[in-house]
């Protein structure tokens, strides 16, 4: 998958492109019972926004999804949060490490501000799934 | 959505045309034939072989362009061609006057000369567009001055393909005894033009934007024993005291082939370019909010630069892996920096953003449109559903 143009230019390793076109935490469903929690962060005008949307049941993250637009990590980081937020319950949620990321995902010193910006995220559905319980 | 294709779609053609096959082979038997291996400068016989070599070369260039052969100096390329007609002039007519005049969208080569006069005491004009990339005569005229020496536009815009109109201002710049310099990087050995009757002072020339080989390119000098010019290089008397260096045989020789082969292939290269212009154009323009940059009236059709707003530009050219193309033009495209060329022509920023550039070569297919139109579809389509509502 997208062999040629990672190898041509070293742009992206193979978990970003598993994670981009992976897709799988982007489609909401409103049908799970359970408190709807969302966070936006981001500005269109930066070049990263993403919406979360979760849904809470008894102290839990049983739905997590996300609508992002921005480059390639952006995409891959936010399908990854949502991967590890889906199944959390509050107190776990501090322990993603999205330091980690960086390295996973070989993302460019320059592009640090994409871990600064879902780290805003992270915590803003903290605070809101705390206020739940 | 994904593909694994070895063989990418070629649509860069703006950035570089792949050499012709005819083009490689005179130039390889160049480089292998002993009988011409000799420094052209030098008076023996490898040496006078060769440069009756590139005496032809002149002359098949001279011949697509419709001027006289000697008229011509070969460069390294339109970026020194640039450098030299618009440095070398400035400085050449300095004691005159320092007003020099061009366009916002040009290419960096002549912006950057611009941008060195300046630091040398030169003011500059620099016109700007309306939103279809298209400058007003009329502002041209307006910003004529009594010490006004050269005044530089480009024929075709990389970026965009919107086509100046250089005959009128050419002609205005005769009326008013100014200097005109025409980069036509874009635009030799693609639109049929004649400059045998016309008041075009000076124009850059690239071989490798009609398939000739990189780093070879001519600047056309009108009456070249009279007009005055000072070098950028010294050195030597080659190319009339004008550029001095080692002529480099096989790239020269390629050049004139190139010259040739355009000349005799210019209008059907040219309705082929129509054609996958149209066809591409066709395939997208269903995509809701995809905008057409630049004027679609005065445009080279080899040169289609569209936006569709919603996606990132990164994220897009990502998703299109396998089709090489440009996010702006080549020569900018590893500064991320967002388009001069198109913030010039009143785009927003998200239109710049999702900017692409498609460049045909002769060798382009529908069949290869086909696939590109099918994954630029669906890759704005899967960036605008993972998307916020609101982008």
């Amino acid at each position: 998958m997208n062999d040629a143009y990672t190898k041509a230019f070293n742009l992206y390793n193979d978990l970003v492109v598993n994670l981009f076109y992976r897709a799988a935490y982007t489609k909401f469903s409103d049908e799970l019972d359970g408190n709807l929690i969302e966070f936006r962060a981001g500005d269109i005008e930066k070049d990263q926004l993403i919406h979360l949307k979760c849904v809470e049941l008894e102290g839990k993250i049983v739905l997590a999804r996300y609508q992002a637009y921005g480059c390639p990590y952006f995409i891959a980081s936010s399908e990854w949060l949502c991967e590890q937020l889906e199944g959390s319950v509050s107190n776990k949620i501090n322990k993603i490490k999205l330091q980690d990321l960086m390295d996973l995902l070989a993302i460019p010193i320059a592009k640090k501000s994409i871990i600064l910006l879902l780290e805003d995220a992270m915590n803003g559905i903290e605070v809101q799934l705390d206020n739940c319980n | 959505m994904n593909s694994s294709n070895n063989n990418p779609v070629y649509l860069d053609g703006a950035a570089t045309m792949p050499v012709d096959p005819e083009v490689i082979k005179v130039m390889i038997s160049c480089l292998k034939d002993k009988k011409v291996f000799g420094n052209p400068s030098a008076m023996n016989p490898s040496g006078r072989n060769a440069m009756n070599k590139i005496d032809n070369a002149r002359k098949q260039l001279g011949d697509l362009l419709g001027v006289n052969a000697n008229d011509l100096i070969w460069t390294s390329g339109a970026t020194e061609s640039n450098n030299l007609a618009i440095i070398g002039t400035a400085r050449y007519r300095a004691h005159i006057g320092r007003h020099l005049i061009t366009m916002t969208t040009e290419h960096k080569a002549v912006l950057g000369a611009f941008d060195s006069l300046e630091k040398e005491g030169f003011e500059v004009t620099k016109l700007s567009p309306n939103s279809k990339g298209l400058l007003s005569l009329q502002e041209l005229e307006n910003a004529i001055r009594d010490d006004t020496q050269i005044i530089s536009i480009m024929h075709v815009n990389n970026e965009t393909g919107v086509i100046q109109d250089i005959d009128k201002i050419s002609s205005l710049c005769r009326q008013y005894g100014v200097l005109f310099h025409c980069d036509a990087a874009q635009s030799v050995g693609k639109i049929p033009f004649d400059l045998k009757d016309s008041p075009i002072d000076l124009l850059s020339v690239s071989a490798h934007k009609f398939y000739g080989p990189q780093g070879i390119g001519a600047l056309y000098i009108k009456d070249i024993n009279s007009s005055g010019l000072v070098p950028l290089f010294y050195g030597g008397e080659q190319e009339n005291w004008i550029r001095p260096g080692t002529l480099p045989l096989h790239q020269i020789v390629g050049f004139g082939l190139a010259a040739e082969l355009a000349k005799s292939r210019l209008n059907k290269d040219y309705r082929l370019m129509q054609d996958l212009h149209d066809y591409l154009w066709k395939g997208i323009m269903s995509i809701p909010g995809i905008t057409y940059n630049g004027s679609r009236k005065s445009k080279f059709p080899g040169i289609l630069n569209v936006s569709a707003p919603g996606v990132n530009g990164e994220s897009l050219l990502f998703m299109l892996e396998s089709i090489s193309l440009a996010q702006g033009s080549a020569c900018n495209s590893r500064n991320n920096e967002p388009s001069f060329v198109l913030r010039e022509l009143s785009l927003n920023d998200h239109q710049i953003q999702a900017a692409i550039r498609f460049s045909f070569t002769r060798h382009t297919t529908q069949k290869e449109l086909d696939i590109v139109i099918q994954k630029y579809i669906g890759a704005v389509e899967f960036l605008r559903k993972i998307a916020p509502d609101d982008t």
